[in-house]
């Protein structure tokens, strides 16, 4: 139905979309993710040409929407769009605002309008509403309005950017479910969202925005469960990640130890835990110290915010040494002592190609 | 020590005495030529160079307005104002108070003449202009005409045939506001100016048409040829005639200093004459009437029976003036400040005491002088004057003069005792204050009295024929009396004088006469409100047209910028940048002069033009002000709805823009009304300049000028309601549920 060929959006000093591929279907309900500033706005704006693209090609229909001769006002009617600031027209009543586009520009009656209108508001469940103003309502039931708005038009494709993240946590809920009832009318839908879980229940695909284009598309349970990128599994863990290069024997150590304590603050880390992964990376850094014999380690802390669980995993040179199997001593002692379990790989032809992962113990 | 104190103290003296301005009573023009002395001239006219050369040391204030001047002398705050002393002279006569003209002029006269305008269609205008000029003083118009306008102020215009078949038009640019120059009766333009153009364009056979400009504004007019010649008292100077051309001279004109008047400063009526046509008390049974009647013809005389109804009359402002003896009024102004008198006599007298021309006479005479300057010396003269004036009969005590010790003879004095208080009978005995004064004398020189009452007619005589001593019988001093009998040194002068208010004493309804009055004179008087009525017509008309045409253009010119085309954006911000930095004056005569000065296109559409223009500026400021306040999510909303740009504008922005406007879009048009008040520089006359022209007439500088102010109000709240009707209509949210739900069936009827 929509058909996104090498995309590019540069403004003056960035360039947030360089080359985005993606070919929606019919019925498709996308959830777009993405780290912040990774271009999800920019591309649902450049969907229905509030942004006009610097390159490349947006195909609707199999009509090319980006082409100079294309009506694009005729194009926006039957693409909806809803804003993480509603927008709603501020000098006209709730049921003007469902009711003006529809007359306007379809040309229907005031009445067809209104008994459109009317039953829309019954569906999101504001028709006591209708005569409001906007500026009387909370956010989230402007939000509703906003969508009833926009489904006023009948619009094929709607495009979400980012519903509910203007609202206060109590009215988060009530948008999500006037959206999850719409997915399951099967609607085509894009939806610009933070809410892994929402975004988990409702859709059937998932775009990982990064890097300027979609980085990993796949379902929920491909993007969620078993992210083949790195990139892709740290954001969907929530993972939190600090790394440490280590390339000389003269390493500063404290500061390292330092560096970990901040990082954990930062995140919130129970001081527990932070002592283990403290602990941990100073034992490990120690015996790989010793036993190398060209210093070049690349240490990485990682936690994860929704499991709370931490892991510290480092990559170093030299030939295949697996530090967990050599003989018993202090240090292994210890490690075992605050870890939940360690393993140890080694792939071949990588700059370092061993890797030992330490899964930091949270109780005991 | 103490010397350091006495020399700071002098400084300080003197520092306050520079500083503070007009105290001293000028009256030769020398004293004027002294540093701090602030003299007025009016904006551009040749006094102001006169004064610079003849009072060099003097400081020059100039004004716009004439009458402002005159205000600023009468209330000190200018020393004094050089002006065409005729003029100033009428103005005073017409009720500009607390001032006076100085005897001595500055010696340079001013040649008035005709302006001559290059660029005139008129061929050989020159030749003409100058030719008429020779031809009407030969035959003496030019003199009759000065002496009628000018000399006799008499505004009688006489009947001047119009062409029928005019070769040419004539267009004289006058001021209007130059009494008996150029002005208007009712909103009739006169004076002699207008005569000679009438007279001038018979003799040109030419169709006449008058512009009247701001004084300032007339020899640019001229000089774009807007106008063929100025008519209107124009001074020549050398610095004008190097740049303009003028005729030959009509008149010459002096020009006089007018000072404060601090003798009469403060009374509500300065001078005799302002009081024709005003209400005056004179006492029943006085013979003033008759003195008023002949000193100011058209006054309504009112008759009291005492004088003390008259002063009450006086104060509460029932009457403007009353009529007594000097005596009287100096006893009523003791008695109760708020009175004052004229200091002009009605009719001026001495009494003083007869004697004949005997030896006998010559040495009683010198006895009495001697007796008279001794008791005029110590105030004992003064309060016999004060008793015998006033009301009260109880204290008018004469020694008993029967029982006069008589040493050196007893004296017989002729009366006629008719002539109170001077004389009169009261209980069968002769009394009053040539008696008493009489009495004194002979009590002091010793000898008795006996007062011979007669008619008149005789007491003369029965002083020359020696039958009686001496006389005292109010006997004014003449000089055809003097040959035939000998006088005593007066002791009495007095005259017939006029009481009035003082001005800080007028009590309310005094102030609301003065008010009835000044608006009677404004408004009602020769009609001038149809002069007002067109001012505020030609207000109207240009305000309303260039908020139109402003707005229209303005909101044009916002919608090629919308959507920052660079050529517009540019064009725009210059043309703005242009019209704004301009004072509204400027750019006004720089479209009238330069841009359409070659043009038939009049004052009034070049002032539409000019408003268009700046309230263009204002809208198109206003609404990027407004559009710029609503949300731009708006837009986005609208345009992913699928309206298409202009739409989304119409539908979505501009009705939300609106309430962000219209507050001070009311008030851009407030601003534009006011604005609107400087046209007079391009011959359109306005509220203002109508409010100008009226005060030339009533010589009040302030009255007019708050008539106007109120108009302007008055005008300024009519719109403001108007234009917050408009912005109420555009008030969305004042909508009823009927209105949102126009022409919808609802299932629900709640
Ligand atoms: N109109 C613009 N002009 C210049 N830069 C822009 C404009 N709009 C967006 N950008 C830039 O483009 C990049 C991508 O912005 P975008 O809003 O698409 O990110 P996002 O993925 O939606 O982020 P978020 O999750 O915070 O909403 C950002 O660096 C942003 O600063
Ligand atoms: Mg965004």
């Amino acid at each position: 139905m929509i058909k996104i060929e090498h995309l590019k959006k540069a403004y003056p000093n960035v360039t947030p979309l360089k080359d985005v591929n993606a070919e929606i279907r019919d019925g498709d309900v996308i959830s777009v993710i993405g780290p912040s500033g990774t271009g999800k706005s920019t591309l649902l704006r450049c969907i229905n040409l509030l942004e006009k693209p610097t390159a490349g090609r947006i195909l609707f229909g199999g009509e090319d929407i980006t082409a100079p001769k294309c009506d694009i006002n005729r194009i926006r009617q039957r693409m909806g769009m809803v804003f993480q600031s509603f927008n709603l027209f501020g000098h006209l009543t709730v049921i003007e605002n469902l009711m003006l586009a529809p007359m306007d520009l379809l040309g229907k009656s005031r009445q067809d309008a209104y008994d459109k209108g009317i039953q829309l508001l019954r569906t999101v469940g504001l028709a006591e509403k209708a005569l409001n103003y906007p500026d009387e309502l909370s956010g989230g039931q402007k939000q509703r309005i906003a969508i009833a708005r926009t489904l006023a038009m009948d619009p094929e494709v709607i495009l979400l950017d980012e519903p509910t993240s203007a609202l206060d946590p109590t009215m988060v809920g009530e948008v999500q479910s006037v959206i999850r009832d719409l997915a399951r009318t099967g609607r085509t839908m894009l939806i610009v969202t933070h809410e892994m879980a929402f975004a988990r229940a409702i859709c059937s695909r998932v775009f990982y925005m990064d890097e300027g284009s979609i980085y990993e598309d796949g379902t929920p349970e491909e993007i969620f469960d078993a992210p083949k990128k790195e990139k892709t599994r740290r954001f969907v863990r929530r993972l939190k990640v600090l790394e440490l290069k280590i390339d000389s024997r003269d390493f500063d150590f404290l500061g390292m130890a330092r560096d970990i304590a901040l990082y954990c603050l930062k995140n919130q880390i129970s001081l527990r835990v932070t002592n283990r992964i403290q602990l941990a990376a100073e034992e490990m850094t120690q015996i790989l110290r010793q036993r190398l014999s060209n210093v070049r380690i690349n240490a990485v802390v990682a936690y994860s915010e929704s499991d709370e669980k931490a892991e510290l995993t480092l990559d170093y040179s030299g030939p295949a040494m697996d530090v967990t199997g050599a003989e018993e001593n202090l240090s292994l002692r210890v490690l075992s002592g605050i870890s939940s379990g360690m393993t140890y790989t080694y792939n071949e032809g990588e700059e370092l190609p061993n890797q030992v992962r330490v899964d930091i113990r949270q109780n005991g | 020590m103490k010397r350091r104190g006495i020399l700071l103290l002098t400084a300080a003296v003197m520092i306050c005495t520079a500083l503070c301005p007009a105290r001293a009573d000028y009256t030769h023009k020398d004293q004027l030529n002294v540093p701090g002395v602030r003299v007025g001239v009016s904006m551009g006219s040749i006094s102001e160079t006169t004064v610079a050369q003849e009072l060099p040391q003097a400081e020059i204030v100039r004004y716009n307005n004439v009458f402002l001047g005159y205000a600023d002398v009468g209330s000190g705050r200018i020393d004094a104002f050089a002006c065409d002393h005729r003029q100033m002279e009428m103005a005073i006569a017409g009720g500009v108070t607390g001032v006076r003209l100085l005897e001595e002029s500055l010696d340079r006269q001013v040649e008035i003449a005709v302006g001559l305008s290059q660029r005139s269609a008129i061929p050989e205008l020159e030749d003409r202009v100058n030719l008429f000029i020779a031809q009407v003083r030969a035959d003496g118009t030019l003199n009759d005409m000065f002496d009628r306008w000018v000399l006799k102020s008499n505004d009688a215009m006489p009947d001047i045939p119009v062409p029928e078949d005019p070769e040419f038009s004539l267009v004289v640019g006058t001021a209007g506001c130059v009494p008996p120059y150029s002005y208007y009766t009712g909103s009739q333009l006169t004076g002699y100016d207008i005569e000679l153009a009438r007279r001038f364009a018979a003799w040109l056979n030419a169709r006449l048409e008058f512009a009247v400009y701001d004084f300032n504004a007339i020899i640019p007019a001229a000089q774009a040829g807007k106008v063929d010649v100025i008519m209107s008292n124009l001074q020549v100077s050398g610095e004008r005639r190097e740049s303009f051309k003028f005729s030959d001279t009509l008149y010459v004109e002096t020009q006089g200093l007018m000072v404060r008047d601090t003798s009469m400063s403060g009374l509500v009526y300065g001078s005799v004459s302002q009081l024709d046509g005003r209400r005056i008390g004179v006492q029943t049974g006085s013979s003033f009437d008759s003195l008023i009647t002949s000193a100011l013809p058209h006054s309504n005389l009112k008759y009291f029976n005492n004088k003390a109804d008259m002063v009450n009359a006086l104060i509460s402002g029932k009457i403007d003036a009353y009529a007594a003896d000097e005596p009287v009024i100096r006893n009523q102004m003791l008695q109760d400040g708020r009175i004052g008198c004229i200091p002009e006599y009605l009719e001026r007298f001495d009494f003083a005491y007869v004697f004949p021309v005997t030896e006998e006479g010559q040495r009683l005479c010198g006895q009495m002088n001697e007796f008279l300057s001794s008791i005029r010396g110590d105030g004992t003269l003064e309060a016999l004057e004060q008793k015998w004036v006033s009301e009260d009969e109880t204290v008018k005590t004469l020694p008993v003069i029967s029982s006069l010790p008589a040493p050196n003879g007893t004296l017989r004095m002729a009366t006629e005792a008719m002539y109170e208080p001077f004389e009169y009978v009261r209980d069968g005995q002769a009394v009053g204050f040539d008696i008493d004064v009489a009495a004194l004398f002979c009590r002091a020189s010793g000898y008795g009295l006996e007062v011979v009452d007669m008619s008149f007619d005789s007491v003369l005589s029965a002083v020359q024929t020696g039958k009686c001593s001496f006389a005292g019988a109010g006997i004014a001093v003449t000089e055809e009396r003097k040959e035939s009998v000998l006088f005593s040194s007066p002791n009495y002068t007095g005259g017939v004088m006029l009481a009035v208010l003082k001005k800080d004493a007028v009590s309310d309804t005094g102030f609301w006469q003065s008010i009835l009055s000044s608006f009677e004179k404004t408004f009602i008087r020769e009609a001038r409100w149809n002069l007002f009525i067109r001012g505020v017509v030609n207000t109207l008309l240009i305000t309303f047209l260039s908020m139109a045409l402003g707005t229209a253009l303005g909101f044009g010119v916002f919608m090629l910028c919308r959507k920052g085309n660079a050529a517009a954006v540019g064009i725009t911000r210059f043309a703005m940048w242009l019209v704004q930095g301009m004072p509204t004056v400027v750019l006004l005569m720089v479209l009238y002069y330069v841009v359409f000065g070659n043009t038939s296109i009049g004052g009034l559409e070049v002032a539409v033009i000019g408003f268009s223009l700046t309230f263009a500026s204002a809208v198109f400021a206003l609404l990027k002000m407004g559009v710029g306040a609503v949300d731009s999510g708006q837009t986005a909303a609208a345009r992913a709805l699928g309206y298409p740009d202009r739409r989304a504008f119409f539908r979505i922005i501009l009705p939300q823009a609106l309430p962000h406007i219209l507050p001070a879009y009311r008030g851009e048009t407030v601003s534009l009304i006011k604005a609107t008040s400087v046209v007079g520089y391009i011959a359109v006359q306005d509220l203002t300049k109508m409010g100008d022209i009226v005060r030339s007439r009533t010589y009040e500088a302030f009255f007019p000028l708050i008539a106007v102010t109120v108009l302007y109000f008055i005008l300024e709240g009519i719109l403001a309601f108007l234009v917050s009707r408009i912005s109420l209509s555009f008030a969305p949210k004042r909508r009823t549920r009927g209105q949102i739900l126009k022409g919808v069936k609802t299932d629900d009827q709640n």
